[in-house]
């Protein structure tokens, strides 16, 4: 299990969100593979520190962007990425985002070829390994 | 069993004429980890004192576990566990006869297993004398007895006050072991608020002897906001925003502490008072309890202005 | 199970000063008596020994030679309930352990038996045994002139009594959260007064009653004063 989640209280962002979000990146970086079983609620907050009840908020939080699933009495596991993509609201949200983030590019002066590279180049990112290795397509 | 294992209902209590907590209300949830916040001297030790039946209310009540907090019988005092302000030990006593002491009132509750291994975590032997400890050991040493009897309710008030970060860290890792059995429930008082965020499900938060919240710890974290208004033209004077806790201004731009408003409220104000623009600071507990419970804003240590 | 675990630390708190008690009677009869085998051969001379003593009872007063023992006593038994009250009711509050004590699962009415059979127990293993000893010793033919009695025996076991009385008398005052110009004296007042009482009786009987008299009602006290009292 190479997930390591590592959490500050005193952030401005709240505890649960930054599970969350680690674990997200997590996934999408291919840190984590879909079948992969995360660390059950109690083992992890015991590890953090934290209320467990905090880490099942971000779990459940994780299901509801079908991220995760959990499986009753066994754990919560990575889920299959082809069920992910049947999320259309996910997608619509995102597309909205992405509209969002267009126009304030444009708005700040960017242009078309800009935000292009720009995207590519964060998209690169996320295809390498946090150690810097590359990642196999 | 029931539900709700401390609740207090409009407790008061004068010290002489002094008001040290004034019509309290809450209720603790079985299997909550409830922090109780406030500055020194706003009144934690006292209510949870009130709580133990060490002090009687000047008016109001307190049940603990069902039971009356003036008349805890023995049987709902076996269930408490209670860390004392200070973790102040029999000074004469080694370890060992403490924890002899302690298990004496918890016939066949007392858990011999966790308590050694508590020790050798702590890296502690039973023949120490209290009095050669330090007050981090010390609390070390109150917070083993206290766990061992394995209590259905752990009262702690202000358990690391003056502890190291790796002692702290102890008590929040005994804590987090301990909710992980059925039915346990916590209530600690406490001015760290990183600890507080790590651990709490409910938060109250009490100032200068009143309530000011009881909620959950993610309803305040979500209900504080920072919210700055840039202008074009002049900042308005007078601000009719709800939910308004503080605000700081200068000659193009108001920054406004709020608690419990709304997007809409915000987006309505801003266009009503001519805003071009605003956006969320970002706050952490910290900055969001120091807000809520600051003195004021006319008696402020400083005035900001734009360099 | 409880009370004896309440027990045994009282009593390993009072250990020092029981020794301490114990060790002042044995040591000062011992000299008195050392003292007496020298004075047994100037027995014409009686005005070597203190003239004047608190103990007045029957025995104490008539045989002059008991007279300095039985201040003694008197001091020794006293200053013991004293200090074991002080250690019993002052040193927690100062110490800060007071809380830890009362949120026992137990009654506080059991607490402060736990308490209170410590400081008996403590006077009677001090000065009840080191008087028994002493008692026992002097009564041996050939050093006192006249063979020691039984009442005198009483009698010193009386004197111990009141050290209970002191030692009443000074859990109340500590316990009392009035301030010390008003009601908070009341406890050392009263076993003060109850002494001076003494000095005047004479009779064994009325020594002994007068002594359990001050025992319930400062007991009594105590007890509401306890159950009812803020930490």
């Amino acid at each position: 299990m190479a997930l390591w989640i590592q959490i500050s209280p005193g952030s401005s962002e709240p505890i649960y969100a930054q599970i969350v979000a680690q674990v997200g990146r997590a996934i999408a970086t291919g840190q984590v593979s879909a079948g992969d079983k995360l660390p059950a609620v109690r083992t992890l907050a015991g590890e953090l520190v934290i209320n467990p009840n905090t880490v099942a908020r971000a779990y459940s939080i994780l299901e509801q962007q079908r991220l995760v699933n959990t499986k009753t009495g066994s754990g919560t596991y990575v889920a299959d990425p082809k069920l992910r993509h049947a999320d259309a609201v996910r997608l619509n949200i995102l597309t909205e985002r992405m509209d969002n983030i267009i126009t304030q590019a444009l708005n700040i002066g960017l242009s078309e070829h800009d935000i292009k590279r720009t995207f590519e180049d964060r998209l690169k990112k996320f295809g390498t390994k946090p150690d810097g290795g590359k990642r196999k397509k | 069993m029931n539900d709700i294992v401390i609740e207090a209902r409009n407790l008061t209590k004068y010290f002489h004429k002094t008001l040290a907590l004034d019509h309290l209300n809450l209720k603790v949830p079985r299997g909550c980890i409830y922090g109780l916040l406030g500055r020194n001297g706003a009144g934690k030790t006292t209510a949870i004192k009130l709580m133990l039946g060490l002090l009687r209310p000047t008016t109001g009540t307190a049940t603990v576990l069902g039971c009356d907090c003036q008349n805890l019988t023995p049987q709902i005092r076996r269930r408490i566990g209670y860390v004392t302000e200070g973790h102040r030990l029999y000074r004469w006593m080694k370890i060992g006869e403490l924890a002899k002491f302690q298990r004496a009132f918890f016939p066949g509750f007392w858990d011999d297993k966790l308590f050694n291994d508590m020790l050798d975590y702590f890296e502690l032997s039973k023949k120490q004398k209290i009095k050669t400890l330090s007050n981090g050991q010390r609390a070390q040493v109150s917070l083993a007895v206290t766990l061992s009897p394995n209590p259905e309710l752990l009262i702690m008030d202000d358990p690391t006050l003056g502890l190291d970060a790796a002692i702290r860290r102890q008590f929040l890792e005994g804590m987090i072991q301990l909710i992980g059995r059925q039915g346990r429930t916590i209530l600690f008082s406490s001015h760290i608020l990183s600890d507080v965020e790590r651990v709490a499900d409910r938060i109250a938060v009490i100032d200068r002897g009143v309530l000011r919240a009881d909620c959950k710890l993610e309803e305040f974290r979500a209900a504080v906001r920072k919210v700055r208004f840039s202008f074009a033209g002049a900042v308005p004077g007078e601000i009719d925003m709800p939910g308004l806790l503080h605000q700081r201004r200068n000659e193009k731009e108001l920054e406004l502490t709020l608690i419990g408003t709304t997007e809409e409220q915000i987006d309505l104000w801003a266009e009503s008072a001519g805003a071009t623009y605003h956006k969320d600071i970002d706050m952490n507990l910290e900055d969001q309890f120091i807000e809520f419970t600051a003195p004021d804003a006319e008696k402020k240590l400083f005035q900001w202005e734009e360099k | 199970m409880r009370f004896l675990a309440l027990l045994k630390k009282e009593l390993r708190e009072a250990l020092p000063w029981l020794l301490l008690a114990a060790f002042i009677l044995a040591f000062c009869s011992a000299i008195f008596i050392g003292e007496y085998t020298r004075w047994r051969r100037d027995f014409d001379e009686p005005a070597t020994m203190s003239p004047r003593s608190p103990v007045r009872m029957d025995t104490f007063r008539e045989e002059l030679q008991l007279r300095d023992i039985g201040t003694l006593l008197l001091y020794t038994s006293c200053g013991l309930g004293l200090v074991l009250a002080v250690r019993q009711f002052l040193v927690p509050s100062f110490l800060k352990t007071w809380a830890f004590t009362i949120h026992r699962s137990t009654s506080r009415t059991t607490i402060l038996l736990g308490k209170f059979t410590a400081a008996i127990i403590a006077l009677i293993l001090s000065c009840g045994i080191i008087w028994t000893l002493f008692f026992w010793y002097a009564s041996k033919p050939g050093l006192f002139p006249m063979p020691l009695r039984q009442r005198t025996f009483a009698e010193g076991w009386i004197i111990i009594t009141f050290g209970l009385v002191m030692y009443f008398g000074t859990v109340l005052s500590a316990l009392s959260t009035a301030r010390w110009y008003t009601t908070k004296m009341f406890g050392l007042a009263f076993a003060g007064c109850t002494f001076m009482l003494l000095l005047l009786q004479v009779s064994l009987a009325l020594c002994l009653v007068m002594i359990i008299i001050s025992l319930v009602i400062l007991v009594s006290q105590i007890i509401h004063t306890f159950l009812n009292r803020e930490f």
